[in-house]
């Protein structure tokens, strides 16, 4: 479910986070439960005109969380919006 | 599925007019589970029913907060008058973030069961307190169409989906298999005796009811567990052993007459040979 959204409503948002949460769940199974060194940090995923950061915020298999950001392609940068995204993940929960 | 398709539309319709009526106040809802929902303003900011775990069960048997920090925390937050949440964020015992996630997750789930069960009626209730209100408190509507998509998600997986009231067991032959569970199917499936249902593992996990369902759907799916519903008589035949094929004891089952049993002896024969086998002599107190 999305906890709290800011910016522009999106009705295809619903969706679009579960299948996110869908590909995190995907990628830990792949994972397994022994490699927690290895553990999911971040989803990135970019289309046509968007590009989408994921940020893992809390692992625990039942009560996972995820900071879902979507930016727009032609006005970022895909480094700099992972890095600021990882830099600003950790206020969210404070 | 819409909106309207849970609990008949009939509450939606409800929490709409209240919000457009900018109510305050307690609605109580009667029902299976049923529960009680506070609204500020038209919006809601607590749900509390029995289907579903709240905050407090969902913080102390998950046991990410300790019991005696939470009774600490409450003994300080009623001292002081303040909210309970403040008081267990100025303990560092949660985020102020962490708390309004952990609290719209709670109350999504306490919908999701209000609406997803049975709905016979609701009435305005007094004015009661609540421990733990969600600040700024979350849309009727938002509320209910997360209830509906969970219903959705739930019925994708068509006959393997798992409702609340449906009793949980382990596969036959589980144990055996070295298959690989998913994270947290293993304590699930060590809580599933057969007994509990879903909405009872919730609790004794402390984990949501929807995850809890959805979680059991997927392992019911992958035939890690089965599902025994809750209309169905508990008297089956192959219900009369346990998983360790120990004979299953039963309340409501009649006692087997111990004279009927084969080689026991006569109630009547075993009380005389109590009796004393001659007069003897008589010792009485104090002779």
């Amino acid at each position: 479910m999305i906890v709290r959204s800011v910016g522009k409503p999106d009705p295809d948002l619903p969706a679009t986070a579960a299948c996110v949460a869908d590909e995190a769940r995907a990628v830990q199974g792949a994972l397994g439960a022994d490699s927690p060194a290895d553990d999911l940090v971040e989803i990135t995923s970019v289309t046509g005109s968007r590009l989408h950061v994921t940020r893992i915020l809390r692992h625990s298999p039942s009560e996972g969380m995820l900071l879902f950001v979507d930016l727009e392609r032609d006005k970022s940068n895909l480094g700099l919006a992972a890095l600021r995204v990882s830099q600003l993940a950790p206020a969210v929960l404070a | 599925m819409d909106v309207t398709d849970l609990a008949d539309g009939k509450l939606a319709a409800v929490l709409r007019e209240c919000a457009a009526a900018r109510f305050t106040g307690v609605l109580r809802v009667d029902g299976q589970p049923g529960g009680t929902i506070h609204l500020a303003d038209g919006m809601i900011s607590a749900c509390e029913t029995s289907g579903a775990p709240g905050l407090e069960v969902v913080l102390l048997r998950s046991r990410r907060i300790s019991v005696a920090d939470w009774d600490a925390a409450f003994t300080a937050a009623a001292v002081s008058d303040r909210e309970m949440t403040a008081e267990l964020i100025d303990r560092e015992l949660l985020g102020a973030g962490e708390v309004e996630a952990l609290l719209r997750t709670t109350l999504a789930d306490a919908m999701f069961a209000l609406v997803s069960g049975e709905v016979d009626g609701w009435a305005e209730a007094s004015a009661a307190d609540c421990l733990l209100p969600l600040t700024p408190p979350a849309r009727g509507g938002w509320l209910l169409n997360e209830a509906a998509r969970r219903a959705q998600v739930l019925a994708s997986f068509g006959e393997s989906a798992v409702s609340a009231r449906d009793r949980v067991a382990a596969a036959p032959g589980t144990a055996q298999a070295t298959r690989v569970l998913g994270p947290g199917q293993d304590e699930l499936l060590a809580l599933a005796d057969g007994r509990r249902t879903a909405r009872d593992l919730a609790f004794a996990r402390g984990r949501g009811l929807y995850e809890t369902m959805l979680q059991l759907t997927r392992m019911r799916a992958s035939n890690v567990v089965v599902i025994r519903s809750f209309e169905a008589a508990p008297d089956g035949a192959e219900d009369d052993r346990t998983g360790a094929g120990l004979p299953r004891r039963r309340k409501d089952r009649p006692a087997v007459p111990r004279a009927a049993e084969a080689g026991r002896r006569g109630l009547t024969a075993g009380i005389r040979m109590l009796r004393p086998r001659s007069e003897g002599s008589t010792l009485l107190d104090g002779t």
